[in-house]
């Protein structure tokens, strides 16, 4: 025992002395595009990947023919007729092709496939482009399923749409039943087969041919099904939206007068299509990662493909995946495994339980986090500004809201500073207030028996005591019992000669103030820090309150959300749009935040209110 | 084992740094030895000094253009091995000796102006800590914190100026030559010393993108405290002559001190001690960085952190080695001069080094 005692004493001494920096490799930082090089790069290479995908797109065509020569051969040296199956796959095949024509090819990029894409013959084909569109597997959002129509001769035929997005059981019984009893003798290979399939066989209202990807990623993306036909190139897009919707629940912790009125809730799949239905993009990814040897929970990291920095979305993946615990439960908890200061009380993500919160982020170049059983949803990176900003800020006349976050950030010194000023000044610089008032404040103090520095301590643990039993008490008794609590305990403090009456007017002001801060934890974390400053207030006066700001703020400027720094747009000094404090309008918004790196930076073009420069319609140009 | 790599930093950073690094004597007493030696001339010497530091920035980054690298390699190259290895050590002494010279003022100053009653020793332990957490969390938080910090001294002194107005009296400038064109000459060329911390942007070199970008960093943050350092000796002059002036200890302090605009907005020392406590330990912490930076290449080591709490321990301990404000003020007279060999016989012994033999491209430490 002893022994052990004195090694660990040894131990730690030596700790202490011999300091050696930890062996961890350097923190992520992430770097700044490098776009020119690319662009100049990029000629050669694309070039040589559009010829593979045409040769790869021949090859595959050559395999099909191919084996559809072997399958004729056979059929004719067995000496049997050549069976209306056969003659559908050649009038297929001839359709093929007519699309694999080098000209045909050479128009239609295939390394880089554009929306007007047009549909395939070949069943294959669609699902290739299709692939390639979603970025399958890796996007595990998207359904296909292929399945044969049982008609004279039988038809191969695949439906693709979004899992959240449509509704399942609609599609079983609308599309998929029907097709897969149909008993028709009339032959599929006709040209009017498509047609006859959408009058006879799908019983919708809701119905029409597509004939290119734009409009079937269109569909697809809000909820549609698309039904593919082997040897067509049309395919046919029903109406099957069936995301939710409003009945999921309002807010609870980020209510808002204006906007949106749906958060999230526990169910993994309602959460993606309430993102989905915001953000209609097709290159929306969500990958998933199983969490927990144990528990087993499905988390999902959701980007958009074509604005996200790739670094970032690959360490945000990397750190996921390098998780290594049995039970996980919670993406607050995830957060604590992945984020980088979880020591810090300052949160480096933010966790928010509105989509439309998600979806902004998004389209700025952030990730969002999603995990099953959690109704709160992590968005990264994040830095200290963008935790200031409420959802309503952007619903508001921009006047207002530039008022509002103005207020806020009076609020959040408040709330950090105020006892620790009134600490310092009331003891050690008398001088900086009026004589009046500190006549008033020594009147006020004269009987309290304890030094101001203990009334503010007894009073700020109070008002925490009291916020902490309302949030505990269920119902509608919490916030009752939290308003008079604090009146009868304000009431009788005071008439116990305990505390000033100031004090109570100190500690509420600060309280009030803690609550307008948007983010919960960031609340939490000023609310700590308050702690901190009163205590070297009561040390050194205001400069014991300019080391705690000042180490403060060393602290949050070292500090990095996943490989951003934590003050930008500040420090760093970053391009932003008009959206750091003062906001601006939506139409002002013209990039994206440079420190996101972001792989498209500019969102809307200079002037994206086309109107301001066209004359009214019916307007004399002269 | 992690190696030191050093950060990348912005053009805003650098001015950040630059001007922490050559303005905080603006809030001790530098204004009244200032008016003490050249009287009404007094803001004559500060434009002088700026000035003089200016140019040789410039030198050095002339250098620095020619044969690339940072001023230690540009060391290297044009004096060899050995000497670079004197002229480093040097360095490093005058910045941790200013950094704890710096740190027993600011004390002092806080015991004038803030707290009377409180232990000289306790100030300093709190001052000290600060400074080696500000220097441990390295350049960078350094930089980014500055740049939070100079909006606020900025807005400080121009309303304090602004609020003086009242004061102001014209004729105290004049005679514009104050004591002599001699004491300014001497005076305006010798107090270049006190801007040599803005050789950091060229000892971090790598850290900037470009000559350009320091040169940018060079200009607005020395033209930005410049500007600062003229401002407030101009209102000192303005509000309080030459001799009351002489009196007065910390000149900032007692100009917003005797800001009166009406019964509630008065006597607005007490905030500005945030701000000026603040930008105290920015500075010390930044001198204490640049003294380890440099020991760590002295002594060939691949990490920097572990010297960090040495250091600090050290200049604290320097800071209490003088008896008194005197002794202080004494000290500082002879880190000045030394400082003055720096920013001056250093880089002009480079100069010529470089267009004796520096123009040759074998040029080189071998």
């Amino acid at each position: 025992m002893d022994n052990k005692l004195i090694t660990k004493i040894i131990s730690f001494f030596k700790k202490l002395i011999l300091y050696q920096e930890p062996a961890l490799p350097d923190r992520f930082v992430l770097q700044e595009n490098d776009c020119d090089a690319k662009a100049l790069d990029s000629g050669f290479p694309q070039q040589i990947t559009q010829t593979l995908e045409e040769l790869n797109t021949l090859l595959r065509y050559a395999y099909r023919l191919e084996h559809h020569l072997e399958t004729v051969v056979a059929t004719l040296r067995q000496g049997k007729r050549v069976d209306p199956q056969i003659i559908q796959e050649y009038q297929s095949l001839q359709k093929q092709q007519r699309e694999n024509e080098p000209l045909q090819l050479g128009y239609y990029d295939n390394s880089h496939i554009s929306k007007d894409y047009p549909v395939s013959a070949s069943l294959k084909e669609n699902a290739i482009v299709l692939s390639k569109l979603y970025h399958l597997p890796q996007n595990t959002g998207i359904v296909m399923r292929p399945f044969t129509i049982p008609e004279t001769p039988s038809l191969k035929a695949m439906l693709v749409y979004m899992e959240g997005l449509s509704d399942k059981k609609y599609i079983t019984t609308v599309v998929l039943k029907p097709l897969m009893t149909i008993q028709s003798q009339k032959s599929t290979s006709s040209d009017d087969a498509i047609e006859r399939i959408m009058k006879e066989n799908i019983p919708n209202g809701k119905t029409k041919k597509t004939s290119n990807f734009r409009d079937i990623q269109q569909g697809i993306n809000s909820g549609s099904v698309i039904l593919f036909l082997e040897g067509f190139t049309e395919a046919i897009q029903v109406d099957t939206k069936g995301w939710e919707h409003r009945n999921v629940d309002r807010p609870v912790f980020e209510q808002t007068v204006r906007g949106p009125q749906v958060a999230f809730g526990e169910v993994l799949a309602v959460n993606t299509s309430l993102i989905r239905s915001l953000c209609r993009s097709s290159d929306l990814m969500s990958e998933e990662f199983l969490l927990g040897s144990r528990s087993q929970l499905t988390a999902v990291v959701m980007y958009i493909e074509s604005i996200a920095n790739p670094s970032l979305v690959a360490e945000v993946k990397r750190r996921i995946k390098s998780i290594q615990t049995d039970f996980l439960v919670d993406s607050d908890v995830l957060q604590q495994m992945i984020g980088d200061h979880p020591n810090s009380p300052f949160p480096t993500t933010a966790s928010t339980e509105r989509p439309d919160h998600v979806a902004s982020n998004l389209s700025e170049g952030r990730i969002a986090i999603l995990m099953d059983g959690s109704p709160f949803v992590l968005v990264a990176p994040i830095t200290f500004f963008s935790l200031m900003h409420s959802p309503e800020d952007y619903s508001m006349q921009t006047p207002y809201s530039s008022f509002i976050r103005v207020l806020r950030w009076i609020c959040i010194i408040i709330a950090l500073m105020l006892p620790a000023v009134f600490l310092s000044i009331s003891t050690f610089h008398q001088e900086a207030i009026p004589t009046d008032l500190a006549l008033a404040i020594s009147v006020a103090r004269d009987q309290v028996p304890f030094p101001t520095f203990i009334e503010i301590l007894l009073l700020d643990m109070a008002f925490e005591l009291l916020r902490e039993a309302g949030l505990r008490i269920p119902g509608i008794l919490g916030p009752t019992i939290g308003i008079v609590g604090g009146i009868i305990l304000g009431q009788a403090i005071v008439a116990a000669k305990i505390v000033s009456p100031i004090v109570i007017i100190v500690i509420a002001t600060t309280g009030l103030t803690s609550f307008v801060i948007p983010d919960y934890r960031l609340s939490a974390a000023i609310r700590l820090m308050r702690f901190l400053l009163t205590t070297l207030a009561a040390i050194l006066g205001l400069v014991g309150v300019s080391v705690g700001l000042l180490i403060l703020l060393l602290v949050l400027c070292n500090m990095k959300s996943y490989g951003i720094p934590y003050m930008a747009p500040l420090a760093p000094k970053t391009i932003t749009g008009l959206d750091v404090v003062i906001g601006g309008p939506a139409y002002r918004q013209e990039r994206r935040p440079d420190v996101l790196q972001a792989k498209d930076v500019t969102r809307q073009p200079h002037i994206s209110r086309g109107w301001i420069e066209e004359p009214p319609e019916g307007s004399d140009q002269s | 084992m992690k190696h030191y790599h050093p950060p990348n930093m912005g053009i805003m950073s650098g001015v950040s740094l630059v001007f922490i690094g050559t303005a905080p004597r603006v809030f001790l007493h530098q204004s009244t030895e200032q008016l003490s030696i050249n009287g009404e001339a007094a803001w004559l010497g500060v434009l002088m000094n700026s000035l003089c530091s200016l140019i040789m920035m410039l030198i050095v980054l002339f250098l620095i253009n020619k044969l690339g690298g940072d001023f230690l390699s540009v060391c290297n190259k044009l004096v060899g091995k050995r000497v670079s290895w004197i002229i480093q050590l040097f360095y490093s002494l005058i910045f941790l000796i200013s950094a704890a010279l710096l740190l027993r003022d600011y004390v002092e100053s806080t015991k004038l102006s803030a707290l009377h009653d409180a232990n000289y020793q306790l100030i300093t332990l709190v001052y000290g800590f600060t400074v080696m957490i500000a220097a441990y969390l390295r350049i960078e938080a350094i930089a980014r914190a500055g740049c939070f910090v100079l909006p606020f001294i900025l807005v400080g002194s121009i309303l304090v100026t602004i609020l003086l107005y009242p004061f102001y009296q014209i004729y105290q400038l004049l005679p514009l030559l104050g004591n002599g064109f001699k004491p300014l000459l001497i005076s305006g060329f010798r107090g270049a010393g006190y801007n040599l911390l803005a050789l950091l942007i060229v000892i971090l070199a790598p850290s900037y993108q470009n000559v350009r970008t320091m040169k940018v960093c060079f200009l607005w943050g020395l033209g930005g405290s410049a500007a600062l350092k003229l401002l407030y000796m101009l209102v000192f002059l303005l509000t309080f002559g030459v001799e009351v002036g002489m009196e007065k200890i910390l000149p900032f302090f007692e100009m917003a001190r005797l800001v009166f605009v009406n019964h509630y907005l008065q006597r607005i020392e007490a905030p500005f001690i945030i701000i000026w406590v603040m930008f105290g330990m920015l500075a010390i912490a930044l001198s204490l960085y640049i003294a380890v930076y440099l020991a760590r290449h002295i002594l060939n080591l691949t990490i920097l952190r572990p010297l960090i709490p040495l250091l600090s321990v050290l200049t604290i301990a320097i800071s209490m080695l003088p008896e008194n404000f005197d002794q202080v003020t004494k000290y500082e007279g002879l880190l000045l001069n030394a400082e003055a060999i720096g920013i001056y016989l250093i880089p002009l012994m480079l100069l010529v080094a470089y267009f004796i033999k520096g123009k040759d491209e074998k040029c080189s430490s071998e």
